[in-house]
C-alpha cells in the first residue's frame, strides 16, 4: 500500500514542536512556498506536500472524480493528518487552498488549531450586488480555453485518467521534474474546481481562530473579497500587505512572512 | 529607433514584479498603444481577465522559480479592448536585480491551428466515448455485455481483495424462455429480455454490474455481500418477476450463486463456473428458485451430483 508520504510528496524539516502546514494553490507545487518554509524551521515543524495530481505527487493514484471538487483535495489534507497524528497544526493555504484548508477544518476540525488564508477567495464568480469575485462566466471560459492551448494533450495522452480505474496499470510515467508542470487533464480539472466553485457558504462556519492576508493589489482577489471574507468568517481577523500581485509568498517573502509571524506571536 | 526596434518581434523589459521599463516599437504597433500608455504599467494591466489568472498563478510563480518562460500563449488587450493572442517567451536576469527580459509573438495563426486541433481533440474524445459505449453496452438490453463484465470481474476482484471483502457473482436465466420465443415470437422474447434488464438494473446498487451473459442468461456480480445479503438480493428479483408482462404469461428466473471470498485464488472463469452450476442445481430442483454455493468444494461435490 501506497504511504501518504509518497502519495502527496509529504517533506517534513524544522526543530519545533508546533505543526505548520503549507498548502500551495492551484497551478504549481510545494516548491512555492521555498521562499518563506525556511523561516520557520527554527521554531516550527515544516509540512510541505503536494496535491495528488501536482508536483512530484503519485499520479497513478489521481481518480479524476474525487479531485474534480475542492472537497477531494481536502481529503489529501486530512489524510496527511492522519498519518502523522497531527492534532493541532497551524495550516497556511494560499489562494484556494485557503478554501480547501478551511473544508479539511470543517471535516475533521480535530487535526488543526488554527487557519491562515493567504490571498483566499472563496468564489471567482461575479455574483452582484452582494458579491464581486472579481471575474464573469466568460472569463473564466477564457481561461479554460487558454490552458487548453497552452497544455496540448491528445487523446491517448488523456486517455488513462479518463478511464480512471484503470490508471494505475496503464499510467506508468511521472510528470517531469520541472516547476508547475502538469497533465493537461489534471490542469484542468483542478482549475475547473478552483475558479468554476462557490464556496461562500463555508466561510461562516469556520470553527477555528483565522487570519486573512490579502494583498494590496490583487487582481485575482481583491481587498474587497478580503473584507467580504473577514466579515463573514467567525473569530477571524484581516491584514492587508503591501505588496502586489496574487503570490506574495513568491513575490514579498518576508513581508509576507513578517505578517504570518505576528498574527501567530500576537494572535 | 533603436536595435530592439528592428527585432521581428514585441520585445519588453520589466522589473521582477512584471512593471514595464521598456518596450519596442513591434509592441506598441501590434497592441495600439502608445509608448506613454505602457510605461511603468504592469504586464498583467495588459491582460485579458482569463489570461491574468493564467499569469499571476501559473506564468509570474514559474518567472520566479525558474531562469525562463517558454512558449506561453496569453491573451493581451489591445489599445481597441480587443483580444491579441501573444506566444511569450521570457528570461530572468539574476545579475541584473532580476529584470525580465520578454519577448511577444503574434498567434493568430497558432491560434487557428490550436483551435482546430482542440476541436478535432473534442470530437475524437466524444467518438470514443461513443465506441466505449458501443462496445460496453449490449444494444437490446442497455445492460453491460459479456466482455466489459468480465473486466469489471477483474477489477472487483481487486477491490475485494483490498479490502478484504467477498463478493456474490449471480447467474440468472429465464426460465422456459424458449417456449415464449416459439410461441409467440422473437419480438415478445426480446420485450422480455428487455423488461428483464431493466428490473435488474433498477434493484442494482451502484456498485453492482448487470450484464447480458448471452440469450437470456444474465450475470449480476454485487461487490461487498455475503449470503445474508445476496440471498435478500435474489428473493427481491423472484419477488420482483411478476411485474413482467408477457402473452406467455408468468415468468419465472432460476439464480445460482457464488459467493467469493476475497482471498479465493479460483480463476474468473471457474467463479463463473461455480456461478453456473448452482443455477443448473436451481434448474434441476423444478426452477423458479435460488442456489447458493459458498466454496469451490462444495461445487465439487454438486458437480459430481449432476454429472
Amino acid at each position: 500500500m501506497l504511504s501518504v508520504k509518497d502519495k502527496n510528496n509529504v517533506s517534513i524539516s524544522g526543530d519545533g514542536e508546533q505543526v505548520i502546514i503549507f498548502a500551495h494553490g492551484f497551478g504549481c507545487d510545494q516548491n512555492m512556498w521555498r521562499f518563506i518554509a525556511p523561516d520557520f524551521v527554527d521554531d516550527y515543524k515544516v509540512v510541505l506536500f503536494d496535491y495528488t495530481g501536482s508536483g512530484q505527487s503519485t499520479i497513478t493514484e489521481y481518480d479524476p472524480s474525487k479531485y474534480s471538487t475542492l472537497e477531494g483535495y481536502a481529503e489529501d489534507i486530512i489524510d496527511i493528518c492522519q498519518h502523522y497524528n497531527f492534532n493541532d497544526a497551524i495550516i497556511v493555504g494560499h489562494s484556494v487552498s485557503a478554501t480547501i484548508a478551511l473544508l479539511a477544518s470543517l471535516k475533521a476540525p480535530e487535526h488543526f488549531s488554527q487557519l491562515i488564508h493567504l490571498t483566499p477567495s472563496p468564489s471567482f464568480i461575479n455574483d452582484p450586488p452582494e458579491y464581486m469575485g472579481g471575474f464573469d462566466y466568460a472569463d473564466l471560459e477564457e481561461l479554460l480555453d487558454l490552458m487548453d492551448k497552452n497544455y496540448i494533450g491528445w487523446a491517448e495522452y488523456l486517455a488513462p485518467v479518463v478511464i480512471g480505474a484503470h490508471a494505475s496499470e496503464l499510467l506508468t510515467g511521472e510528470l517531469a521534474d520541472s516547476f508547475c508542470s502538469t497533465d493537461p487533464l489534471i490542469a484542468k480539472n483542478f482549475a475547473k474546481a478552483t475558479f468554476l466553485s462557490n464556496h461562500r457558504k463555508s466561510y461562516p462556519k469556520s470553527t477555528l481562530p483565522s487570519l486573512i492576508i490579502q494583498s494590496k493589489i490583487d487582481s485575482l482577489a481583491s481587498i474587497e473579497v478580503g473584507q467580504y471574507l473577514h466579515s463573514v468568517t467567525p473569530n477571524s481577523q484581516l491584514t492587508i500587505i503591501d505588496t502586489e500581485g496574487h503570490c506574495p509568498h513568491m513575490t514579498h517573502p518576508s513581508v509576507t512572512t513578517q505578517a504570518i509571524k505576528h498574527y501567530l506571536l500576537n494572535g | 529607433m533603436d536595435n530592439y526596434d528592428l527585432l521581428p518581434c514585441g520585445v519588453l523589459i520589466t522589473d521582477s514584479h512584471c512593471n514595464i521599463d521598456y518596450c519596442n516599437n513591434q509592441f506598441t504597433s501590434a497592441t495600439c498603444h502608445s509608448i506613454r500608455d505602457i510605461m511603468g504599467r504592469n504586464i498583467n494591466a495588459l491582460l485579458t481577465n482569463g489570461s491574468k489568472i493564467f499569469f499571476q498563478q501559473i506564468v509570474l510563480p514559474s518567472a520566479i522559480n525558474q531562469e525562463s518562460i517558454n512558449e506561453v500563449q496569453l491573451n493581451f488587450l489591445d489599445a481597441n479592448n480587443h483580444k491579441l493572442p501573444l506566444v511569450v517567451f521570457a528570461k530572468r536576469d539574476p545579475s541584473n536585480n532580476d529584470k525580465l527580459f520578454w519577448c511577444c509573438f503574434p498567434a493568430i495563426e497558432r491560434e487557428k491551428l490550436l483551435n482546430s486541433l482542440n476541436q478535432s481533440r473534442n470530437q475524437l474524445e466524444e467518438t470514443n466515448e461513443q465506441l466505449k459505449k458501443l462496445s460496453t453496452i449490449d444494444e437490446l438490453t442497455g445492460c453491460v455485455n459479456r466482455r466489459e463484465m468480465l473486466l469489471k470481474l477483474r477489477l472487483i476482484r481487486r477491490q475485494m481483495e483490498r479490502s478484504q471483502s467477498s463478493f456474490s457473482l449471480m447467474m440468472l436465466d429465464l426460465d422456459f424462455f424458449k417456449r415464449i420465443n416459439d410461441n409467440h415470437g422473437h419480438a415478445e422474447g426480446d420485450y422480455v429480455l428487455k423488461q428483464f434488464a431493466r428490473l435488474l438494473m433498477e434493484n442494482a446498487r451502484f456498485d453492482d454490474v448487470v450484464a447480458r451473459y448471452g440469450g437470456e442468461e444474465f450475470i449480476v456480480i454485487l461487490p461487498k455481500t455475503d449470503a445474508t445479503t445476496v440471498m435478500i438480493a435474489a428473493n427481491r428479483v423472484h419477488e420482483n418477476m411478476k411485474k413482467i408482462r408477457s402473452k406467455a404469461g408468468a415468468i419465472t428466473v432460476s439464480i445460482g450463486v457464488f459467493i467469493a471470498p476475497y482471498d479465493t485464488n479460483i480463476s474468473d472463469n471457474e467463479i463463473i463456473n461455480l456461478a453456473d452450476n448452482a443455477l443448473y442445481a436451481s434448474k434441476n430442483a423444478g426452477r423458479n428458485q435460488t442456489t447458493l454455493q459458498t466454496t469451490a468444494t462444495t461445487l465439487e461435490t454438486n458437480k459430481k451430483h449432476h454429472s
